[in-house]
């Protein structure tokens, strides 16, 4: 059961051409599991995070398959997917703050929401007030304005509404980067708690933060420019990485406690590669240090531990991972 | 809230004043005065001119200090004294303004309310149908950037001078040999003099209002909660809804700014239809340098306008909870 | 040398300007020369107000900021440009600095156009590319291009390398990176750190604690317009004192520490209690998902979670001049070169 996505392509129509945001994507969430799904601006994590629930007019299944609690999910049928969105796939959106409607009180806003889906409001309102309470608010909220809320509450209503029908999956969209450490770590506890009651079965959380997720995910994906790069654990990927972007991302990021005379981090030199013409071969070739002449060939993204699967050809038909964990 | 309406009600009064102060000087920025024109009407004995001249002069209180004059414009507006009229002489301001503004208000407020809603409707059917968008921006763009007199001149030669018929009368408020009785003759008669004035207004402002809601419309459309909405699966027909509540707050403030011009644009239209309404006197009243009733006209105008403002602020904080939170909040 | 002493700002609200609004209250600090100074805080705690005012953007209300010696708040004209030779400020959002019009060196002309138009062509084309060079840019990769072209990264260097064209003293430099991709970040920070080697004072305006810690000598904490703690960045973030300074260590989320640990402390100490409601019954420990135990520990979760949203209420508890138009209390030593405010923590 849980999320199954088999070889996923999404394309984006610009006026320049089709742009393959999402090349071949693989991977599954299992019930009960928060899977990170982590890259650079561009790498095509939230076209892939918005196909599975709500494809805009650019956007374009080219080919591949999703399936979800056994079921396949129609992401390319939008009247299809109508009917799943919110009641089996839904969203925290990033713009969190803004996603409430200015003129509708929060409790209003939601028995019209429930109603047009088919939903009794009367009957689900104990859960919702429950819920309310659950992330330290006062039922009273439900008669106020958005504009009578701190950013913060907001935050967590638009938590609540989402997963208020218990869905099956939940994309969380970047849904920390505007908010201050406290609220961030309190936004990152509600999406353990809701898993740890069952709100929600499989989550997905799409950050370019991954120390957000190495608190909170089960799982981190990798992506770049497109493709799969690596999949593994969290303590895995952020421990022994085994793809050279992994290891050069990780070793670029400043710790509390990692300062500059003692301990001179490096970035990622270059930039990814346009989308619109990829280069051939492994999309990670020109800013990789490890580069040889296999990498002119597409690596395979493959499962070399129970586990941990990685595109890279350093690791993709047994040979050893030379270079590998250690130079981060 | 009431600290609110009492903070607006005290600005409305300030406008007020200025305004007419500034009513009560622009008239006398006029060059020639009254007194000449009353008395180029009047068969006067020869060699009493100066003398029936300052007499009227005196009369008027026209030789008085200005301040002294202005004083006592305000003196007597308190009393609702608002003058005597020198193109309708001897008939007082206020009731040559009651024969007139009649007219104007049976063209201004049906002009004003129904290219409101229609346009409001129209603009929200545009903002999301293509086909129909295609027609409705060009025609309203078309429509608000026309001139009043110049559309009313066009209206006038197709529908009454035979560019396509003659449908309707060319000027003037009812026909000329009818007397005023509620007859069907005459409301007949009245209705189809109307048409024409109103139309004019009419296409004018919902040409704004049509262009004001599509656009507003669609970025509403485009907003953050509208993507919210269709994530979590709501029907069109809930997202529709919030997206046209929204975009008429918007609209209402523009409805208020809109008013002056509106006025404006029936004064126009007014004239070139020759319809006896208050803009029509206006013309009238600049041709005879008649002070008192330009000032009269003016504050009339004014005190509309105002008030119209002031019932549309009243009736946005009741639509719109975001000030009225900002209100109980301050 | 920048000092700031009991630096106040207030903004009017409201109609008429009736209501105001405290931004900064009574902040002073100084910006030494070859050092890079952190000022960490949360959104609303007048961090971007300070820089603002350092640079002459917005008007102090009270408190004087002098710049060797001269108080800034009064400087016109040519006294002003030359103040913003040596003082300069860049940005979160790269892209607004530029006109997408034009190229982005089109930065440079305008440099040249007020501060040095006696420079020859060639000579200036020189300077540029060696300041260019100096930020780790290639000219040839930069000149000539349009912002579209470049990166934010790129493109905050640029910016960088312009400032440096002015015989900079100071720069503030506010939020410079949180807009810029991950991999890149870490060496607009790295060139940061190594402008304090020129002698330069960098005023580093974040709100991501690790940042500041690993580029500062120093650090400032700034909540809600005070200035709750400062002093060298290793005692502040080894030993802090003040609560709130405690709850953003505690908050930030890192690589190789999680959140739970460590935490039920600093959140007792402010009267926040994990004991609660047991998880519910529906739920059972052994129906989770395998990999769901690892974050699994002790306490309510979702009590933490309040408890963290609330941690700023608390602390406003004990610290009324937060929440009061209060004086605000002094700082006091609590060791050489590390202050805090006095009425928490401290005693």
């Amino acid at each position: 059961m849980g999320l199954k996505v088999d070889q996923l392509r999404i394309c984006y129509r610009t006026l320049r051409g089709d742009v393959t945001a999402v090349d071949d994507v693989t991977f599954d969430i299992a019930d009960g599991e928060i899977m990170g799904l982590a890259g650079e601006s561009g790498c095509g994590k939230s076209t892939l995070g918005n196909s599975l629930i709500r494809m805009d007019v650019r956007m374009r299944q080219l080919g591949g398959r999703v399936e979800l609690d056994g079921a396949e999910l129609p992401i390319s049928d939008a009247r299809a997917m109508r009917d799943y969105r919110f009641k089996v796939v839904s969203i925290i959106p990033q713009y969190a703050m803004s996603a409430l409607n200015p003129t509708r009180r929060v409790g209003k806003m939601v028995s019209e929401l429930l109603r047009s889906r088919g939903f009794d409001y009367k009957s689900a309102l104990p859960e919702f007030e429950r819920r309310v309470k659950l992330v330290g608010l006062d039922a009273d909220i439900l008669k106020r304005y958005p504009i009578e809320l701190s950013g913060g509450m907001k935050q967590r209503v638009v938590m609540i509404v989402s997963t208020l029908l218990n869905p099956s999956l939940l994309i969380a969209d970047e849904i920390t980067s505007a908010l201050d450490v406290s609220t961030q770590r309190a936004v990152g506890e509600m999406l353990l708690e809701f898993r740890d009651r069952n709100f929600v079965k499989t989550t997905m959380v799409i950050t370019h933060d991954l120390s957000i997720l190495a608190q909170v995910a089960d799982t981190i994906l990798i992506m770049y420019a497109g493709k799969l790069a690596e999949k593994a654990r969290t303590d895995v990927v952020i421990g022994s990485p085994l793809h050279p972007y992994t290891q050069l991302l990780i070793s670029s990021l400043p710790e509390v406690g990692v300062r500059h005379d003692e301990h001179t981090l490096v970035g990622i030199p270059g930039r990814p590669p346009p989308l619109l013409n990829p280069p051939s071969g492994c999309r990670f070739r020109d800013r990789c240090p490890f580069a040889f002449d296999r990498c002119a060939a597409d690596p395979p993204f493959v499962e070399v531990q129970p586990g941990h699967s990685v595109a890279c050809w350093l690791h993709a038909d047994g040979v050893s991972p030379a270079g590998g964990a250690e130079q981060c | 809230m009431r600290r609110y309406l009492l903070r607006k009600l005290l600005i409305y009064i300030l406008t007020f004043f200025i305004a007419a102060t500034l009513d009560w000087v622009l008239p006398r920025l006029v060059p020639g005065n009254p007194i000449q024109q009353l008395l180029a009407k009047i068969e006067l004995q020869p060699g009493t001119y100066n003398a029936t001249y300052k007499l009227y002069m005196h009369s008027f209180g026209f030789d008085r200090p200005w301040w002294d004059q202005y004083l006592s414009f305000w003196k007597a507006l308190f009393h609702g004294n608002l003058g005597i009229s020198i193109y309708d002489f001897p008939k007082p301001v206020t009731s040559v303004i009651a024969d007139y503004v009649l007219f104007t208000l049976a063209l201004l407020i049906p002009a004003i309310l129904l290219a409101y809603y229609a346009g409001n409707k129209v603009g929200a059917m545009a903002a999301r149908r293509k086909s129909l968008d295609n027609t409705v921006l060009p025609v309203g763009y078309l429509l608000t950037a026309t001139a009043y007199p110049w559309l009313a001149l066009l209206l006038a030669f197709l529908l009454a001078a035979g560019g396509i018929g003659h449908f309707f009368p060319i000027s003037g408020g009812f026909a000329y040999g009818l007397l005023p009785n509620w007859d069907w003759a005459f409301v007949w008669s009245l209705m189809t003099h109307w048409f024409l004035p109103f139309l004019t207004l009419f296409l004018v402002a919902f040409g704004g209002w049509a262009i004001g809601m599509r656009n507003l419309i669609i970025y509403e459309l485009e907003s953050d909660y509208t993507h919210y909405l269709e994530a979590l699966g709501a029907p069109s027909r809930l997202v529709r809804k919030y997206a046209y509540r929204n975009a008429m707050l918007p609209q209402l403030t523009g409805l208020a700014l809109q008013l002056g011009v509106i006025v404006g644009g029936a004064i126009v239209t007014e004239v070139t239809f020759a319809y006896p309404g208050l803009g029509y006197l206006i013309f009238q009243a600049v041709g005879n340098d008649d002070y008192f009733l330009l000032q009269g006209i003016f504050l009339f105008i004014i005190v509309g306008v105002l008030a119209a403002n002031f019932i549309v602020d009243i009736v946005y904080v009741i639509v719109d909870p975001r000030t009225r939170v900002g209100i109980s909040g301050a | 040398m920048l000092t700031l002493d009991n630096v106040t700002k207030v903004y009017k609200t409201g109609t008429f300007g009736g209501e105001s609004l405290p931004a900064v209250r009574g902040a002073s600090f100084e910006i030494r020369p070859g050092e890079v100074t952190s000022l960490i805080g949360e959104s609303g705690s007048g961090k971007s107000t300070l820089g603002k005012m350092i640079l002459r953007l917005t008007p102090v209300t009270s408190g004087t900021i002098s710049f060797e010696g001269t108080d800034v708040a009064g400087l016109k004209g040519k006294r002003l440009r030359e103040y913003y030779r040596h003082v300069q400020g860049v940005f979160q959002d790269p892209f607004s600095s530029y006109n997408p019009v034009f190229r982005a060196d089109r930065v440079f002309a305008t440099i040249k156009r007020s501060y040095f138009p006696s420079v020859s062509n060639s000579e200036w084309h020189g300077r540029v590319e060696a300041s260019l060079e100096s930020v780790g840019l290639n000219p040839v990769d930069v000149l000539d291009k349009f912002t579209h072209q470049l990166s934010g990264g790129q493109l905050q260097r640029i910016l960088i390398a312009r400032a440096l064209l002015l015989e900079i003293k100071i720069l503030v430099a506010d939020e410079i990176i949180s807009m810029i991709d991950a991999s890149t970040r870490v060496d607009v920070l790295n060139l940061l750190a190594n402008l304090k080697s020129r002698g330069l004072g960098v005023l580093f305006i974040t709100h991501d604690l690790s940042l500041g810690n690993y580029i500062s000598e120093r650090t400032i904490i700034l909540r809600r317009g005070v200035v709750v703690e400062m002093g060298a960045t290793q005692k502040v973030f080894d030993n802090p004192q003040h609560d709130y300074t405690k709850m953003l260590l505690t908050a930030v989320p890192q690589l190789h520490k999680k959140w739970g640990a460590g935490l039920a402390p600093e959140l007792e100490a402010m009267g926040v209690t994990s004991e609660g409601e047991g998880r519910p019954g529906r739920y059972s420990r052994s129906s989770m998902h395998p990999l769901a135990a690892m974050h699994a520990w002790k306490g309510h979760r979702a009590q933490v979670v309040a408890a963290a949203l609330e941690t700023a209420a608390s602390a406003d508890r004990t610290d009324t001049y937060l929440r009061t138009h209060e004086e605000v209390p002094p700082l006091v030593e609590v060791e050489e070169d590390h202050f805090v405010v006095t009425s928490a923590g401290a005693e």
